[in-house]
């Protein structure tokens, strides 16, 4: 008898299984031996990067949630990553110098930061209910300014205008064995906090992963789809769009509050200011998952990876001064003054151009081009 | 009583270029069904290529004469309402029958490419655009108005009447109307919905260069010549909210009470409730867009959308 | 059994040697001469030093990022020419572009740090404080760019310039000495950590010179600014301290005209733009209201030997080089880490402890007169920057758009203004 195969199954259990064919399989154990390896290995340079690659990708899991599967798009980001940082830096110990604050283990500010998230999530999408598409996107926009103003005020939680040192210690202990996600020491060899982060960031990534991806593949995840493709029909059917539509909000704003925590981790020290906590931070995860592929869990994955290292890549490999070829136009330029992108601008250029390009070619993203990749060696020879 | 007034005067100023915002906006969603997220990035572009005209180009001797403030206005205008036409050309039609927020995050798409090329392309330029008012003023009794704070409530009103002209009386308007109602109908009919929307386009670009070029020049918030002025457009958001995605009308009375609303608060706030602070006039606009948003979703002047669930 | 004691006591006397031989070339050194060169560390080959810079080279910022980089260069530049920090050793800078934004920055810091031997330039203040915080637990060294009163104290850090919080002091105690006594005095603030800075000082001087602030108003950057100035055009005030940048100050500015309010303006430097004193539409009201409260000398004053030694330098490697306000704070700060660097490698010692150790060794930073020379103690908590500050007015066709009325002066007021931390 032949073996349950993606496309091929007889039970729906088996229709639901995460990994079913030995490929995947083997996938699963090596992405696991990368995990456990890479940070070890990596310098600092590059594990900056893919510890703050690790961070979007926990947030854009969440947003796919919210944007993806339940078609509620959402430019709140910004706001819940503030929340969980600042929680972060008032309950992890990072004010405790000024006296301010509790000093507390990494797990309990964690926990806390995803509660507070699902509140304030719950409490916002008791009102998105009314609003869809066009008019939740300016609602949320608005969060935004209205989160900033917030921190700005509330001195006593963020630090006002001065902001808020992180915690230098993000120690998780469970029983006896403990580790000092900051100042890790694994297998005797002691890491620096890129690493220790790289650990934490990816470790969670593969939690909300396991959980996105869980509540997706069963009925709520179907109810979810339900709602983003007819919500009228939906209620009609009889999924309740109150449950939908505010759960959805509050588990995306629980991960995008853990996701929070991470971020000051990785900043150590956070201002509230449009530059750090602005709209634009909600843009880049909006394209994330625009990029990566809209309602697909290792898409939003991958697409974090390749924004997050973009302006690594553009700084490694796009030559200082380099212009069009024969017509010798400068296209990238190192001076001022002069003609051309700098990188920075070219990197913010490049990464507008991706989301417009994506979006019209390949509005499946990354995952789609991947998934067309797979068809076409699962068809082989008969690919056309 | 005079502080009122003064505060009021200032209020309108800050409105009138909102509303000129807010009109670039509506258009668009009038023919169109999307809202154009990079309205603000027009008209930081409109605002780029005035000053091109005006200080590189020194065309008829720069801004402050008449013939250089038209002329260079004229040139922008044309300008980024090619830009918006080409954009919708190429790019959003496309997207015809994509989820709404792919559209939407297109528009922000277009929104993030304005800063590169602004900067990569003119720098940092010191300084403004000069208008023929310059910073002259007109006193009526105690107050003091900038003459181009009057120019811009002028052209906002000139803006609005000729909205109305173009959608009541000329053949394109009737079309655009058509088409807001009914895509598919509107073809039958035989209009060229493919010009409706490229039009429209074009229309929004040339509103949002008459605003930029206001704003840069000398009236609202921030004269002067840099990329923070796409911020400013952000808070059109709250106007088109208020009057009603779809009503030019709507638009001028959501930008103009957006306005005055944001200085009363800023000047009478601070005495009565010092914990608020100056900076709650700044999200004053955003919470009377969700009070709106919350109470009667279609604004005031807009139309009525009923899906009960 | 003797001969375990002989082996443990032969086995001393070489510890003793090799100890000896190892530490009395370093004491030697250390005694005044570079005899040796100090041993190699991240960012030191024996050859070159390496210095770290965080900046925007492009984005909003990079007017602020590019001079200041300039300003690091040229003086290094010129300075290598004649052999480098003692002679001998040429610094290399290894620029890492921040765009203002605290990801970038801290990437780029992660990159370089193992590079160099401590950080020339970090600019912003976020990015600083990020920067900071990983200082800190890597025990490394920086030269923040901007004035804030934070960095006085951190001995992680090497602040240069007069601390914003100085600037405003002095400004206030020089206009009460000009015309100033009994009038009216406000004071308009930018919500942030520098306007909070710049309106501490001002506090602070106005208890010490027994004075009131009548009024504070506080905007965000590019927002709506009628309401605030027009409370204070409806208070009457007849000065205003201004906390702001300088994109606001068009923008301040044109209210104030539209609303007749021609107060005495006390700006600090930051609020400041070359252009505006030829501005058609302003440059004659600041020209009337305008007073600069920044530091040192008019740029190409060559009656002060720092300035003249800067422009000496500026003609010969970066003669494209406009006046500017930030390159001379530039120059300064490589000014500043020369000192410390000579003094470590007098010590010997090229590594974080040993950068640390001769910044809490060097004494007094000097300057000749282009920025106030900054006195460095023991430790982080005993330093004491300069108190000094340049008034100017407005002058098309000066330098910079400015005409210093008084160079260099300080006051009580400023003198006891005190820092946090």
């Amino acid at each position: 008898m032949a073996r349950a195969n993606r496309t091929m199954v007889r039970s729906y259990t088996d229709d639901l299984r995460l990994f079913p064919t030995p490929a995947k399989r083997v996938g699963l154990v090596a992405l696991i031996a990368l995990y456990l390896l890479v940070p070890y290995l990596i310098n600092d340079e590059w594990g900056s990067v893919l510890a703050l690659a690790g961070i979007v990708a926990i947030g854009a899991i969440g947003l796919n949630l919210l944007t993806g599967y339940t078609g509620q798009p959402s430019l709140g980001m910004a706001a819940f990553i503030g929340l969980g940082a600042f929680i972060a830096g008032y309950y992890g110990g990072g004010r405790i110098e000024d006296g301010i604050g509790y000093d507390l283990n990494l797990f309990v500010y964690l926990l806390m930061a995803v509660v507070a998230g699902a509140v304030v999530g719950f409490l916002i999408g008791l009102p998105a209910l009314r609003l869809r598409g066009n008019y939740l996107v300016i609602v949320t926009l608005g969060l935004v300014f209205v989160a900033l103003y917030v921190w700005k005020k509330w001195t006593t939680f963020t630090g006002g205008n001065e902001g808020s040192p992180m915690p230098v210690k993000a120690d998780l202990s469970i029983g006896f064995w403990s580790i000092d996600f900051l100042k890790p020491t694994v297998f005797g060899k002691e890491l620096g906090p890129k690493q220790g982060l790289m650990y934490l960031a990816w470790g969670l990534v593969i939690v909300v992963a396991l959980l996105v991806k869980n509540i997706v593949r069963t009925r709520p995840g179907r109810a979810l789809q339900a709602v983003r493709d007819r919500d009228v029909a939906a209620e009609v059917v009889g999924v309740s769009l109150f449950r939908y539509k505010v759960g959805a909000f509050v588990i995306s704003s629980a991960i995008a509050a853990a996701a929070g925590v991470l971020y000051g981790l990785y900043l150590g020290f956070l201002t509230p200011d449009e530059t750090s906590l602005g709209l634009v931070l909600s843009i880049q995860f909006l394209a994330v998952i625009v990029v990566g592929g809209i309602s697909t869990i290792y898409g939003s994955i991958l697409g974090a990876v390749l924004v997050g290292a973009l302006p690594k890549l553009i700084e490694e490999f796009v030559p200082d001064n380099w212009n069009v070829p024969i017509l010798g136009w400068p296209i990238v330029t190192n001076e001022a003054g002069s003609t051309g992108f700098s990188k920075g601008a070219l990197a913010t250029a490049i990464y507008a151009l991706l989301i417009i390009v994506f979006l019209v070619f390949e509005p499946r993203g990354l995952a789609g081009i991947w998934r067309r990749i797979q068809a076409y060696f699962k068809t082989w020879p008969f690919s056309y | 009583m005079t502080k009122f007034f003064n505060l009021l005067q200032d209020g309108l100023a800050l409105g009138a270029v909102y509303a000129l915002v807010a009109l670039g906006f509506v258009v668009i969603y009038r023919a169109t069904g999307v809202i154009n997220f990079a309205q603000g990035g027009l008209v930081v572009f409109g605002a780029f290529l005035v000053y091109q005209a005006q200080f590189t180009w020194d065309w008829f001797g720069g801004g402050s004469t008449w013939p250089g403030f038209i002329a260079s206005a004229l040139f922008a205008i044309v300008c980024v309402a090619a830009v918006g036409a080409a954009f919708e050309a190429l790019v959003l039609r496309r997207m015809i029958g994509q989820p709404i927020f792919a559209i939407i995050l297109i528009t922000i798409g277009l929104f993030l490419l304005v800063e590169p090329i602004t900067t990569t392309v003119w720098h940092n330029p010191p300084g403004g655009i000069e208008t023929p008012f310059g910073l002259q003023r007109i006193t009526i009794s105690d107050v003091r108005i900038l003459q181009v704070n009057i120019a811009t409530v002028v052209l906002g009103a000139l803006v609005l009447g000729g909205f109305f002209l173009l959608f009541q009386y000329t053949k394109a308007g009737v079309a655009m109307r058509a088409t807001a109602v009914d895509q598919e109908a509107a073809l039958a009919q035989g209009i060229s919905v493919r010009r409706v929307f490229a039009l429209s386009w074009a229309i929004a670009g040339a509103v949002a260069v008459v605003a930029g070029m206001m704003l840069a020049g000398g009236a609202g918030p921030a004269p002067g010549l840099s990329v923070s002025l796409a911020v400013i457009a952000l808070r059109a958001f709250p106007a088109i909210i208020l009057g009603g995605l779809d009503s030019p009308g709507g638009a001028v009375v959501g930008g103009l009470t957006i306005g005055v609303a944001e200085v009363m608060a800023k000047g009478y706030i601070p005495d009565r409730f010092p914990a608020l602070g100056a900076e709650f006039g700044d999200i004053v606009p955003y919470l009377i867009m969700l009070i709106i948003l919350l109470v009667r979703p279609f604004g005031l002047f807009g139309t009525r959308e009923v899906r009960r669930v | 059994m003797r001969g375990k004691k002989l082996g443990r006591l032969l086995g001393g006397l070489t510890a003793v040697a090799l100890a000896l031989g190892l530490t009395a070339p370093a004491a030697l050194a250390g005694g005044g001469h570079t005899g040796k060169t100090p041993p190699d560390v991240p960012g030191f080959d024996g050859k070159t030093i390496k210095l770290g810079v965080i900046t925007p080279e492009s984005g909003p910022a990079s007017g602020i990022g590019r001079p200041l980089t300039n300003g690091n260069r040229v003086y290094w530049e010129s300075k290598n020419a004649k052999g480098g920090v003692g002679g001998k050793y040429p610094v290399e800078l290894s620029i890492e572009d921040s765009q203002y934004r605290v990801e970038n920055a801290l990437q780029g810091y992660d990159k370089i740090k193992g590079d160099v031997v401590a950080f020339q330039q970090v600019l912003g203040t976020q990015i600083v404080k990020s920067v900071l915080t990983r200082l800190k637990a890597e025990k490394g060294f920086g030269g923040p760019a901007s004035l804030e009163g934070l960095w006085v104290k951190e001995k992680n850090l090497m602040p240069v310039g007069t601390p914003y919080q100085a600037l405003s002091a002095n400004g206030l105690d020089w206009y009460l000495k000009n015309g100033g006594k009994g009038k009216k005095i406000c004071a308009m603030a930018q919500d942030d950590e520098y306007g909070a800075a710049g309106l501490d000082g001002a506090t602070q001087a106005s208890k010490t010179l027994k004075v009131k602030i009548d009024k504070t108003v506080r905007f965000a950057t590019t927002s709506d600014v009628s309401a605030q100035v027009g409370e204070l055009a409806d208070a009457n005030c007849q000065a205003v301290v201004l906390v702001a940048l300088f994109n606001d100050t068009s923008s301040i500015v044109t209210k104030m005209i539209g609303r007749n309010f021609s107060p005495q303006i006390l700006g600090l430097a930051p609020t400041w733009l070359s252009g505006f004193a030829a501005n058609a539409d302003f440059g004659s009201f600041l020209q009337q209201n305008y007073v600069w409260l920044g530091f040192g000398p008019a740029w190409g004053d060559e009656s002060v030997p720092g300035m003249a030694k800067m422009i000496a330098d500026v003609r010969q490697y970066s003669p494209g080089q406009e006046p500017d306000t930030y390159f001379p704070f530039g120059y300064s700060q490589a000014w500043a880490m020369d000192q410390i660097l000579e003094k470590a490698v007098k010590n010997g010692d090229l590594s974080k402890a040993g950068i640390t150790k001769a910044s809490n060794q060097v004494g007094t930073l000097k300057f000749d007169g282009l920025v106030g020379d900054f006195k460095y103690g023991k430790s982080g908590t005993d330093r004491n920057p300069p108190r000094v500050t340049t008034i100017a007015k407005p002058a098309p066709g000066q330098p910079n758009g400015l005409q210093i009325i008084e160079l260099n002066i300080t006051s009580d007021a400023a003198k006891k203004v005190k820092f946090q931390r």
